[in-house]
């Protein structure tokens, strides 16, 4: 955060004055810092829970995602699960798949790779999907 | 008294009236202002505050159909970054207060309680830090 705070003092001796002039301070706010936008989608009685990636340093190498399967039966599901990165131009910059088994009512991570890995600074919306 | 005599001690008035405003002000803001590095925190990149991710939980379970909370997991890129945050989310059951959090290197779990119901089809969250 920063201050613009001003005095100025202006002196004029022939006329026997001293002029003040105050500019008014101004806050600087900093401008918010935003993260990528996070959609999980589902379908097909599969949620998606969670969409967390992985860092390595600050680039993205995978995204993990934890998939709920909220069906009752049968006993175990597979789960399909994409997921897509976008840039801050709505590009779709990199994509990735995976499955995992899930038993009914229950919920399983799985990591999606996504190689090579994307500079955190570009991702601006990661979009998984499981069905 | 002449005129202008009498302008220029109501001018003083005037300014020294504003000077002690502006120490009051000073001193009022002294507080909560967190500097970092002497750079300020303007100077925080969109890389400098790390959103790992966001998770959906009932009651702290991630394990139901339902959910009433989003978990936002947050960190810095590095030291330099460290300090106080307002976060604040905007998801696709509205946008829950905002907190004010320190965050670090280490990942913060942040928690923002939402309207509470089985989770829609599409879950869509933002996530915004701003340095205090």
């Amino acid at each position: 955060m920063s201050r613009t705070r001003s005095l100025v003092f202006l002196v004029l001796p022939h006329v026997r004055q001293v002029w003040l002039f105050y500019l008014v301070p101004t806050l600087t706010r900093p401008m918010p810092l935003t993260s990528p936008t996070y959609e999980l989608n589902s379908s097909n009685n599969f949620y998606a829970r969670s969409a967390i990636p992985q860092l390595s340093g600050t680039s993205v190498t995978a995204v993990q995602v934890e998939v709920r399967n909220a069906q009752f039966l049968p006993l175990v599901r597979t789960a399909n699960v994409a997921v897509q990165v976008y840039d801050w131009g709505g590009n779709l910059i990199r994509s990735g798949s995976a499955t995992v088994s899930v038993p009914r009512l229950q919920t399983r991570t799985v990591t999606v790779s996504l190689s090579p890995s994307v500079p955190y600074s570009s991702v601006a919306r990661v979009v998984v999907s499981v069905g | 008294m002449s005129g202008r005599t009498l302008l220029g001690g109501v001018l003083l008035l005037v300014g020294m009236a504003l000077l002690a405003a502006s120490a009051l002000a000073v001193l009022l803001s002294a507080g909560p202002v967190a500097q970092l590095g002497g750079s300020g925190m303007a100077d925080v990149p969109r890389d400098g505050v790390i959103a790992e991710g966001v998770r959906l939980l009932q009651g702290g379970n991630v394990n139901s159909n339902n959910y009433n909370q989003i978990n936002v997991r947050l960190r810095t890129a590095s030291a330099a970054y460290d300090g106080p945050y307002t976060v604040c989310i905007e998801s696709t059951r509205g946008s829950p207060p905002c907190q004010t959090i320190t965050i670090t290197t280490a990942v913060t779990t942040v928690t923002f309680n939402v309207g509470g119901g089985a989770q829609e089809a599409s879950v869509v969250v933002r996530v915004y830090a701003a340095a205090r």
